[in-house]
């Protein structure tokens, strides 16, 4: 692959396959992906419920259950460093610096028995036992825009939007140099959305962090981010910088997902939708796994395709001609 | 029962609805609000959390009573109707919730959920049964009589759900964010399959959503809630693509969306 290695890599997954077993199942939730996040860049990965882009960001801050998940193949790296074999311990010392966490419902990961500010101080406490925390509340606290007052506050008594923004205050506590956002804004309302957004884009510049954004909203990673991964089926079939992808989508997947995002009818008065369902992950898929879905399906398609270049920095990973993709009628 | 283009299916005229709080507060869920659905008519209700948009289908349904105005159905006020007339008349009025995960019962067969679903009905409950099931694109529909909710993909429990409120034969089906769990690719299958019963059956549509590329593109009408109130309603095309209350714009302008070469963005 033609990626240029001059900057610092922040986070990294390279051909990554993970599977969940639980008694006689097992889910290969992950079958070939591969994400690179260089220091301070913003990098978005969409997908569908069930593509294993949730996965891939908890592999990726140690979040896996080593009893019923394993990495089977493939390399996770964090700020240079190789984290794929690490054990939970180990993983305890690393979480929060150089990588930390927001997730989607704040409410799930905050304490309700326990003060805003005390959870924001014992996220400090363990990365820095030295450090002024109740200085270090106070800055935190007014870096997420948020009242002095609110450190007094138990979760239950705050807004969604104000909930978020005390998790990115722990999240933030170690100075973490990639953030790692799984649908930070899903159950919020629209306006509160571009607030988060708008903050967490500010922090990103002001910390110089890189942030991992993962979500299944293809117009929030488009006005967010500079490099774009779309994943299918435990898989990253097409990424490059969002312009590329949004403009030019060479895959037929990330074709008719951008047609159904964008909510348009067709001349005929109908809703753009993609055709099928999403295979079974219980299976390892061989080919391709959106040929059975595909307009553009023929024999090639029984071996999954290499990457190929289809524009500047912009890769994809389909036999078809990309400029054939693009001209297709969906 | 009969229709005519000129009175609504259903009307709301003034209805509001004041709710207490745990610590003895009152809450005024829905202001005085006027809205109404005619025949044939797609509606869609949009606005966030707070708004009142869900007490408006609650009282919409019947299933709470409005502190203030009447709800209008076939031009006659419910709370006048003698209680045979209330039955009928609710059974023109469906619901299809936000996730039919919660609203399905599970301990029930998709042959016993339509069967419950079609009281009154007088022919052959299992083919009455097929027919719903074919109708939302559930295929082979024999296939599915026996199974259960969970067995399901979120895509086909929401057409479960679709096929439950069909089998009372409605006129209007208020539908709260009925697409807001599904995936991208499903939504729209669940929309054409929502514009289908429109056109076969002349079905009309109050939607409630937060989502504003459904009211733009699947609505005739729009109406923007906040705080309880409706604070614009208009054609779908011109409240959203030329709002004039400020709120709309700060909604419509929060809205993240993709810029492709298309869109002209």
């Amino acid at each position: 692959m033609m990626e240029i290695r001059n900057k610092p890599v922040a986070g990294e997954l390279d051909g990554v396959e993970i599977q969940y077993h639980g008694g006689r199942n097992v889910v290969h939730a992950v079958q070939g992906a591969s994400v690179r996040i260089e220091a301070g860049q913003t990098v978005g990965v969409v997908g569908e419920s069930g593509s294993g882009k949730s996965t891939i960001a908890r592999a990726l801050l140690g979040l896996l259950d080593p009893d019923r998940s394993s990495l089977v193949a493939g390399r996770l790296v964090l700020d240079g460093k190789d984290v794929s074999r690490l054990t939970p311990k180990e993983w305890q010392k690393i979480r929060g610096n150089p990588a930390a966490m927001v997730f989607q419902d704040p409410l799930t990961y905050l304490n309700p028995v326990m003060s805003v500010g005390k959870q924001i101080a014992e996220s400090i406490r363990l990365h820095d036992p030295k450090a002024d925390r109740k200085a270090r509340v106070a800055e935190l606290l007014e870096l997420v825009k948020l009242p002095q007052t609110v450190a007094k506050s138990y979760p239950d008594e705050l807004s969604g939007g104000m909930r978020q923004r005390v998790l990115m205050a722990i999240a933030l506590a170690c100075r973490p140099k990639l953030l790692i956002a799984d649908e930070p804004t899903t159950a919020l309302d629209v306006t509160t959305q571009a607030e988060i957004m708008e903050l967490l884009a500010d922090l990103q510049q002001k910390m110089h962090m890189a942030m991992l954004l993962i979500s299944h909203d293809l117009g929030l990673v488009a006005s967010m981010c500079e490099k774009v991964y779309v994943m299918y089926a435990g898989r990253t079939i097409e990424w490059g910088p969002a312009a590329e992808i949004f403009h030019r989508p060479s895959h037929p997947y990330t074709r008719g997902l951008i047609a159904a995002a964008e909510g348009r009818r067709t001349k005929d008065g109908r809703f753009s939708t993609i055709g099928g369902d999403v295979p079974d992950m219980r299976n390892r898929i061989k080919g391709c796994p959106f040929a059975p879905r595909c307009g553009l399906r023929h024999d090639a398609c029984s071996e999954m395709p290499e990457a190929k270049g289809a524009g500047p920095g912009h890769m994809v990973r389909c036999h078809a001609d990309p400029a054939v993709v693009r001209a297709q009628e969906i | 029962m009969q229709t005519d283009q000129a009175t609504p299916i259903l009307s709301m005229e003034g209805v509001s609805k004041t709710f207490t709080n745990l610590a003895g507060h009152p809450v005024h869920a829905l202001k005085p609000t006027t809205i109404s659905v005619r025949p044939g008519e797609i509606v869609a209700v949009v606005g966030e959390s707070g708004s009142g948009k869900s007490t408006l289908a609650r009282v919409a349904l019947g299933l709470i009573e409005p502190d203030q105005g009447r709800v209008m159905v076939y031009g006659k006020d419910r709370a006048t109707l003698s209680a045979e007339d209330r039955k009928k008349y609710r059974a023109a009025i469906q619901p299809v919730f936000q996730d039919p995960g919660t609203s399905l019962n599970p301990r029930r067969s998709i042959k016993g959920l339509l069967a419950q679903a079609s009281w009154g009905y007088k022919g052959d409950k299992r083919e009455h049964a097929l027919d719903m099931l074919r109708r939302v694109g559930l295929r082979p529909e024999a296939e599915y009589l026996d199974r259960y909710p969970h067995q399901l993909s979120g895509g086909q429990r929401q057409r479960l759900a679709i096929a439950r409120a069909l089998a009372m034969e409605p006129s209007v089906i208020i539908a709260d964010e009925p697409l807001s769990g599904a995936d991208v690719s499903i939504r729209g299958q669940i929309l054409n399959l929502l514009l289908d019963i429109a056109q076969a059956r002349g079905v009309s549509y109050l939607m409630i959503t937060h989502d504003i590329s459904i009211a733009r593109y699947f609505a005739d009408r729009v109406a923007v809630m906040k705080d309880g109130a409706v604070v614009e309603e208009g054609e779908a095309e011109s409240v959203i693509e030329n709002p004039q209350h400020p709120y709309t714009q700060k909604l419509i302008g929060s809205v993240m969306r993709i810029k492709t070469p298309e869109t002209g963005a």
